[in-house]
Order: structure tokens, then C-alpha cells, then sequence
């Protein structure tokens, strides 16, 4: 194990694609930063403090992790260094750990990187924090977490297609997916209000109708409530897109234990399907 | 010329990738309807897998021709490097247009009897639109895989392209839509005030028309305003009996930003493919 992690990490320390990554997510973090402040405290004449800004990162990082732990892994399938850790007596899911190990090393990297951006350019700037240490630490280790499941979540698929190109594909459009399109519609259907105010207009021949209070028919309740709020704060990208926005997620105290649970479920199910896997 | 067209034709109806492809872009025709259907508003994220699709399945299907060195093997065989860049280019124009055709097919199949009252001319142009803005997007994604050989980054990059263009499009769509002035009435007691100052965030002369030509270059530019545009015919108890200036003169300049935008691309990437090493 220790021999597999040491060579990972080697091969980590020396990827340009990892330095690209760090250099991406820092840039993107940097302009997101200058935007927020640009736009809401100079445009709008708004006081946003640098907590709520912290997080920004995850709006972007899961592209980062898609991008880096699919080449990673990939290119050991197209070297066949895979097959020759194999080959030499190494067990396979001592492979997947190491693998796991080393991209999420990566990942968490790269958030930090991002996360130390946004507090060393943002601090001179926007002034220091105002949540107190101790709500904030907790915050910044449930992110992480959810760093940790997004990457379990790739590199299950990074471990099991054994084509660069495809998982490559498959990872990008997945993270953009549940970014872009399932995480804004859980949200949506979630803070949907319950009841539809009374609304009165007047038509073109000045006559005013009035539409009375009602009840909203596109409101969640019961069972499909409870699996909407669940999937929103269980999925890792659901997890980002709430800490990404300005206010602290509602449930943050359940996030560490989705987390956990989703890191477990995945790496298991990951481990097994790669023992059984035919490496060509 | 017309063996290379021949193979390329005959090698792509073989490619699983290619089927795949086209039975995407009909499914994301019928989700695309069903949830205009829905919810009566033509969203643009129901737009954004087809574009995807054209992506992953022109930049696997180009890299598959590097890496299996089917690229160089024409090369070898006497054909000209310009002549293989064509017929590659031709190939992949082709099977964009039978998506896009299908995309659209399956979408207005599933929209019959959910359209209310609009002039059918504009929504026969910005069909053509659509593919012709299909066609852009192709001609940029197949230059760029025919000149980047190694599959995955190509593949990586070209997804991250179409990315790029929706985030910048929504980015210069923002500031477009700020307002010159910012007017605003306070009520005090029995005083009331009216404010109208100038907006900060407003772009205006050679800037706005500036960003307005990057809005038209864009691809993704003329899909958002070809949408906003038919965006009511699919709300059945809506009414437009005509098109505003302003619209009539984008339905008629847009296809030829397209159609310029491509032609353009396509000359430069033959050029630069004429001069790329194939190892």
C-alpha cells in the first residue's frame, strides 16, 4: 500500500494536468471574486462580507475533479500501468484506496488553493470575517466532505471505464448535469412558496379581476417532499450548490453524515465492481 | 475526394457512436417538447444537451480516426491534407444536420396542437437558425478535434467550448439587459419623489455594439435570441399577430452570422490542418 501510495504521489507531483487544475480553480475563484465585489459593492453599494463568498469554489471545482481524476486514472489504463500494478501483486482494491487517497488529496487541494485566494485577496478587500471561527471551521470541514463524495462519485466511474476519452465525457457531463440542471431544480422545487398570493389586474376595457389566494399546485408535500429534500442535501453537488450561495445551508449538520455514507456506499461498491473487473 | 467522402460516409453509418448520436439528439427533442409543454416557456437548458451531444460524438468519433491513425493512413495513401480536412468536414456537417433535422423533428412532432397564434415565417427562419447554428457549432468542434490528435483532451476541450460559449453568452446577455436609466418612485407621507439617474452598469456606444457582434459570433448568441423570439408561439393562449422591427431585422441578419462564422472557421482550420504534423 505504502509503495502504491508513494508512486501515485509521485506521478501526482509531476502531473501538469494537477497544476493546470490548482491554476484553473484559482483563476476562476479570483474572477468570481472580483465580479461579486465589483458588482454588488461598488454597482449596487452593497456590504457583502468575505463569509459569504468563501465557498465559491464549489461552483467550479467539480469541473476540475471530473477533468483531473478521469485523465489520472485513465492514463494508467492507457499506459497499462493498471494491469502491471496488478500483474506484480498488488490487490486490487489496495489500488482503488491508493487511487482514491491520491485524488483526493487533489481535490482538496485545489479547494483549499481556491478557499486561501479568496481569503488572501478578499480579506485587504472586503475586510475580515464575521462569523466566528468556530461556525466557520465546521462550515469549511462539511465542504470538504462534500469534495470528498463528488470525487468517490468520479473516480468510481474513472476505476470502471477503462477509456480515457469516454469516462472523460461521461464524468464532465454528469458533474454538469447534476450541477447545472438537477441541484437548480431541486432547489426551485423546493423553496417554491405553498400558497399563490391574490393577484388583480385590470383588462383593456378597465374591467379589474381579481384571482384569490390559492394553494400552489407545483408544491412538494409528503413523501416527495421528504425524497427532494433528501436528494438536495445528500447529493455532493447539491451540497456545493448551497454552500456556493450566499446563506448557510439549512441542513449543514446532516451534510458530514450524507457525506460519509456516500463516500462508504460508492468506494464499496467501486472496490468490488474493480476486483471483479477483466483488466485487458 | 469522393473516396474519402465515400469511406468517411461508410465508416461513420458503421460507428455505434453515430447511432447513439442521432438517437440522443430525438430523445432531447422529445424531453425538450415535453417540458415546453409543461411548463409553456422554451427554456435554453433543454437546447444545451443537443449541443453537448454534438461534442462528444464529433470530437470521440475524429479522435477515433487519429488514434486508430486512420488520418494518417490517408495521408500516406496520396490524398491531400486539405482533402482529408473537407471530407472529414463534410461527414460531420452531414450528420449535424440529420440530428439537428431529428432534434427538431421529434420537437415539433411532440408540439402539435400545444402552439397558439404566430407567424409561421418566423418560425420556419429560426428553424433554419437552429441548424444553421448546429452547423457553426460543428465546424468549430471538428477543427478543433481534427487539430488536437489526442482524443481525451480533445473531447475535454470540446465539451468545455460549448461550456464557455453558454457561460459567455449569458455573461454579455447580462449586461445587455441593464437599463440606461434607473428610474424609481419614493413615497414619503404625502411627498413623493421621482428618481431617474443613469445606471452605472449600462454599456453603451461602440462597447454595447461591440458586444452586441460577439453576442451574433457566439453560437450560442443567435440559439438564445432565435428562442426568446419564438419563445411565445408556445404558449397556446398567447397571441402574436407580427414580429417587431427590431426582431424581423435579427431574423433576417442572424443565418448570415452563422453561415459567414462557419465558412470563416472552416477556411482557417483547413489552412492550419495543411500545415499540422500527423505523428
Amino acid at each position: 500500500m505504502v509503495k502504491l501510495l508513494r508512486s501515485d504521489f509521485r506521478r501526482l507531483w509531476r502531473s501538469k494536468l494537477f497544476y493546470l487544475g490548482i491554476t484553473a480553480v484559482a483563476a476562476s475563484v479570483a474572477f468570481g471574486l472580483i465580479n461579486n465585489v465589483h458588482y454588488k459593492r461598488i454597482m449596487l453599494n452593497l456590504e457583502i462580507p468575505i463569509d459569504n463568498i468563501l465557498f465559491l469554489g464549489t461552483l467550479v471545482i467539480g469541473f476540475a475533479i471530473a477533468i483531473f481524476t478521469s485523465f489520472f486514472v485513465g492514463t494508467e489504463y492507457s499506459d497499462g500501468t493498471m494491469r502491471s500494478k496488478v500483474v506484480v501483486g498488488h490487490n486490487r482494491s489496495m489500488i482503488y484506496l491508493s487511487h482514491f487517497l491520491t485524488t483526493t488529496f487533489a481535490a482538496v487541494f485545489m479547494m483549499v488553493i481556491g478557499t486561501a485566494v479568496i481569503v488572501v485577496v478578499g480579506i485587504p478587500w472586503m475586510g475580515s470575517f464575521v462569523t466566528s471561527c468556530t461556525i466557520l471551521l465546521p462550515q469549511i470541514l462539511c465542504c470538504l466532505l462534500s469534495i470528498v463524495a463528488l470525487n468517490a462519485m468520479i473516480l468510481l466511474l474513472a476505476m470502471l471505464i477503462p477509456s480515457k476519452a469516454i469516462c472523460a465525457i461521461v464524468c464532465l457531463v454528469l458533474v454538469m448535469v447534476m450541477t447545472n440542471m438537477i441541484s437548480p431544480t431541486l432547489w426551485s422545487k423546493l423553496e417554491a412558496d405553498p400558497i399563490i398570493p391574490e393577484m388583480s389586474y385590470t383588462d383593456s376595457e378597465g374591467v379589474v379581476h381579481t384571482q384569490p389566494e390559492q394553494p400552489n399546485p407545483h408544491y412538494a408535500t409528503g413523501t416527495t417532499r421528504t425524497i427532494l429534500q433528501l436528494c438536495y442535501d445528500m447529493l455532493p453537488t447539491a451540497q456545493m450548490y448551497q454552500y456556493g450561495y450566499d446563506k448557510i445551508p439549512k441542513n449543514i449538520h446532516l451534510f458530514p453524515l450524507y457525506s460519509v455514507l456516500f463516500i462508504g456506499v460508492l468506494s464499496t461498491v467501486g472496490a468490488c465492481a474493480f476486483r471483479r473487473r477483466d483488466l485487458k | 475526394m469522393m473516396k474519402l467522402l465515400r469511406a468517411g460516409f461508410r465508416r461513420t453509418c458503421k460507428n455505434l457512436l453515430f447511432w447513439l448520436g442521432l438517437g440522443a439528439a430525438l430523445l432531447c427533442g422529445v424531453i425538450a417538447a415535453l417540458l415546453t409543454r409543461a411548463s409553456g416557456y422554451l427554456d435554453d437548458m433543454v437546447i444545451l444537451p443537443f449541443f453537448i451531444i454534438l461534442a462528444a460524438v464529433i470530437s470521440l468519433m475524429i479522435g477515433t480516426e487519429h488514434s486508430d491513425g486512420a488520418m494518417r493512413n490517408k495521408i500516406i495513401s496520396g490524398h491531400t491534407k486539405g482533402n482529408v480536412f473537407l471530407s472529414q468536414l463534410i461527414v460531420y456537417l452531414v450528420f449535424a444536420f440529420v440530428a439537428a433535422a431529428l432534434y427538431l423533428g421529434a420537437f415539433s412532432i411532440f408540439m402539435i396542437g400545444h402552439v397558439g397564434a404566430f407567424p409561421t415565417y418566423a418560425l420556419i427562419v429560426s428553424a433554419i437558425g437552429f441548424l444553421l447554428v448546429s452547423l457553426s457549432y460543428t465546424v468549430i468542434l471538428a477543427t478543433l478535434s481534427m487539430m488536437i490528435s489526442q482524443k481525451a483532451v480533445s473531447a475535454v476541450i470540446c465539451l468545455l467550448l460549448v461550456v464557455a460559449t453558454v457561460l459567455s453568452i449569458y455573461a454579455i446577455d447580462d449586461a445587455l439587459a441593464q437599463r440606461e436609466f434607473i428610474y424609481m418612485e419614493i413615497e414619503m407621507g404625502e411627498c413623493s419623489y421621482t428618481i431617474n439617474e443613469p445606471n452605472p452598469r449600462y454599456i453603451g456606444g461602440a462597447a454595447r455594439r461591440t458586444m452586441e457582434f460577439i453576442r451574433n459570433i457566439i453560437p450560442y448568441g443567435p440559439t438564445l435570441q432565435y428562442m426568446d423570439m419564438v419563445s411565445p408561439a408556445f404558449r397556446p393562449w398567447d397571441v402574436t399577430l407580427t414580429l417587431s422591427a427590431e426582431e424581423a431585422n435579427l431574423l433576417a441578419i442572424l443565418p448570415m452570422y452563422s453561415i459567414t462564422e462557419s465558412a470563416l472557421i472552416g477556411a482557417i482550420g483547413w489552412l492550419c490542418f495543411r500545415k499540422k504534423e500527423l505523428k
